[in-house]
């Protein structure tokens, strides 16, 4: 064989293997992140559990520190939230719809505990000045308009961290409160908007602007 | 689940054996010495076509006759295509102060007519030709001359490089002069020089004998001609050594038009020579150009597409949070490994990044090597031009390249020269329906 068709061979083997390489090392560390995340999911899951159990059997004491435990799995939620989105993203080769069907079940179920435990510690320490959102969203019928108000929803949490806490939940999804707020709340457009704030309760049917919602942050 | 992930891994796969090729072929390069004695100077011809070049024809004539190579010899004939401007008189001068200079006047007939008119009227057995903003160094001619025989060539042609590196446009043709100058060297090694550039190429005469003159009606004559010496098994080589300089376009307009036209040429001498027996330049010299012409193109969507998305999005972003820009700033600084980890792999980051690294060690691979030929500018010049290239180079080439295809497809007419190319898909319906 002559030189450059030696060269040209090299060449083509090299990048094939290269490419291919790269494939499998982004499929491998796709996996791992993967992995990673349903351990951080069980380990979140059964600090949120125990802290349940506490919060079941005994009444709680309202002291900072339980806040700080709440904001601790919070953080730790959002992060589990956070590694979802670029997993379920369209750049996302390796993308499994079974995987992160998975995945997205056990981070809603997460999400929906810490709301039932900071909604007790909020009404059983008579907390005046917390609010809570329960987001709905929909990928399916509602992409651009969810997107754009689960962005000033994360703005509205980043300037009201310390009194504002916000649950986003995919109303596609089959778990099983999300369904039981699908057919109480009669969700069938989104964004699906739940605001509580000490015993009162608003509902907001579409996209509210950011003024919008600093309002009810107030009221 | 969107396709944009996939044709960015088809793009970065092709991309990817560009570069390892490149960088295979740059370890492997070994500069052969010339040494060849020219014992019997043959009869050399140069002919200058020349139109509304009075600007320039005084300065390349006096390079001409500066030309290391005995005068005796040496025969230089230039041709004014129907100049409206004052090119005939000053070469004029010339002719009656040096006998070997040769001076023609016709009627405008673009540049290939011009060269057959010059080629027809000279005696020597080797041809040149020049384009007559073109400069070349005084040892150019012996040392093409040195090649074609010790190579026994039927043509040379010569690197070629820009005279002034002053405009920003300037200093981007630089590299793009450096890179084709560099595929010229690894075209040359599958005998697949498809290009006899206008400022300095070197034939025999036997040449134009045996296939004929230049196509006075193709758009880009160099390519044709050096096709149709293929086709017809001459060898044509490379002279890396030789470096003609040339005035580059000095604006984006007249480069714009200057590249359109190489690739409709390009596209139109491949429709004619596709069938061309060298394998080399049948599958892999045309195979490179046109999934080129096909990914450059695509590449420049990707990214508008993306970049306008981006853009839009980020607007509507920042009406949604009442334009706090401090909150956007903030946001934008803060990393997060784990979140860096999951992205990595989101664009097919990994293989990008195997192909960063190869094209980084290519790129300075290149510049030693290319340097060893044109030392004209410095090491740090060099990385400078790189940038620049590096950053426009993409959207460049996409713009000539998509303004080429609209006029492949929708374009009355291209003038250049003397010559009107009409052999749009356009025009050839609306002669067929009309014809």
């Amino acid at each position: 064989m002559d030189k450059p068709r030696n060269i040209i061979t090299i060449a083509v083997i090299i990048s094939i293997l290269s490419f291919f390489l790269g494939i499998i090392l982004g499929y491998l560390l796709y996996q791992y992140s993967f992995q990673q995340s349903i351990l951080q999911i069980n380990e979140i899951n059964s600090l949120v559990i125990s802290a349940q159990y506490l919060a079941s059997s005994q009444s709680l004491e309202c002291s900072n520190n339980y806040l700080s435990f709440l904001e601790y799995l919070k953080s730790q939620i959002a992060q589990v939230g956070l590694e979802l989105t670029y997993l379920e993203s369209k750049e996302n080769i390796y993308y499994n719809k079974e995987e992160i069907r998975y995945l997205k079940s056990q981070y809603f179920n997460m999400e929906y505990l810490h709301f039932l435990l900071t909604r007790k510690y909020i009404e059983d320490c008579n907390i005046t000045n917390f609010t809570l959102i329960l987001y709905f969203y929909d990928n399916q019928y509602c992409s651009d308009e969810c997107d754009q108000e689960g962005n000033i929803l994360t703005y509205l949490y980043a300037q009201n961290q310390h009194n504002l806490y916000i649950y986003s939940f995919d109303s596609s999804y089959p778990n099983y409160f999300i369904s039981y707020y699908n057919l109480n709340y009669n969700i069938t457009t989104w964004p699906f908007i739940i605001i509580y704030r000490y015993n009162e309760t608003y509902i907001i049917r579409g996209f509210a602007s950011l003024d919008e919602l600093e309002s009810y942050l107030t009221k | 689940m969107s396709i944009i992930p996939y044709i960015i891994l088809m793009i970065i796969f092709v991309e990817l054996l560009l570069s390892i090729y490149t960088l295979l072929f740059l370890l492997s390069y070994d500069k052969e010495e010339i040494n060849y004695e020219i014992k019997d100077y043959p009869k050399v011809s140069i002919i200058v076509p020349a139109y509304n070049e009075g600007k320039n024809i005084k300065n390349t004539l006096e390079r001409l006759i500066d030309l290391e190579y005995p005068k005796d010899k040496l025969e230089i004939i230039v041709v004014d295509d129907g100049s409206k401007d004052n090119t005939y008189e000053i070469a004029k001068e010339y002719e009656e102060k040096y006998n070997f200079v040769k001076v023609y006047k016709k009627e405008n007939g673009g540049k290939s007519s011009a060269l057959n008119y010059g080629i027809k009227r000279s005696s020597g057995e080797i041809i040149v030709t020049l384009d007559a903003d073109s400069i070349p160094e005084k040892d150019s001619l012996i040392k093409m001359l040195k090649y074609m025989y010790y190579y026994n060539a039927d043509i040379v042609v010569p690197a070629i490089q820009t005279i002034n590196t002053k405009k920003f446009i300037e200093k981007y043709q630089y590299i793009d002069y450096a890179i084709h100058n560099f595929s010229g060297i690894v075209v040359d090694t599958m005998n697949s020089v498809f290009i006899a550039s206008g400022p300095f190429s070197v034939f025999k005469r036997s040449v134009f004998e045996k296939i004929g003159l230049f196509d006075e009606k193709n758009i880009s004559e160099d390519m044709e001609i050096a096709l149709r010496a293929q086709k017809n098994n001459f060898k044509i080589k490379f002279c890396p050594e030789a470096i003609i300089k040339t005035v580059p376009p000095d604006n984006f307009k007249s480069l714009l038009k200057q590249r359109v036209r190489w690739t409709l040429g390009f596209i139109e001498n491949y429709m004619k020579y596709r069938d061309i027996e060298n394998e080399y330049l049948r599958e892999v010299v045309f195979g490179i150009n046109i999934i080129l012409y096909i990914l450059i193109p695509l590449s420049f969507s990707i990214i508008l597409y993306t970049y306008g998305y981006q853009l839009y999005n980020f607007l509507i972003y920042l009406s949604s949070i009442n334009y706090d820009i401090l909150y956007f700033i903030k946001n934008s600084f803060s990393f997060d490994i784990n979140t860096y980890i999951i992205q990595l792999l989101s664009t097919s980051q990994l293989i990008l990044t195997i192909f960063s690294i190869i094209l980084l060690i290519d790129f300075f691979l290149f510049i030693n090597i290319y340097r060893r030929y044109d030392k004209s500018k410095s090491w740090l010049s060099i990385i400078y031009y790189s940038i620049i290239y590096l950053i426009f180079s993409i959207y460049f080439n996409a713009i000539f390249i998509i303004v080429a295809l609209y006029y492949k497809l929708f374009g009355r007419n291209l003038r250049w020269g003397g010559i009107v190319w009409n052999n749009s898909l356009i025009n050839k319906l609306l002669n067929k329906k009309y014809g």
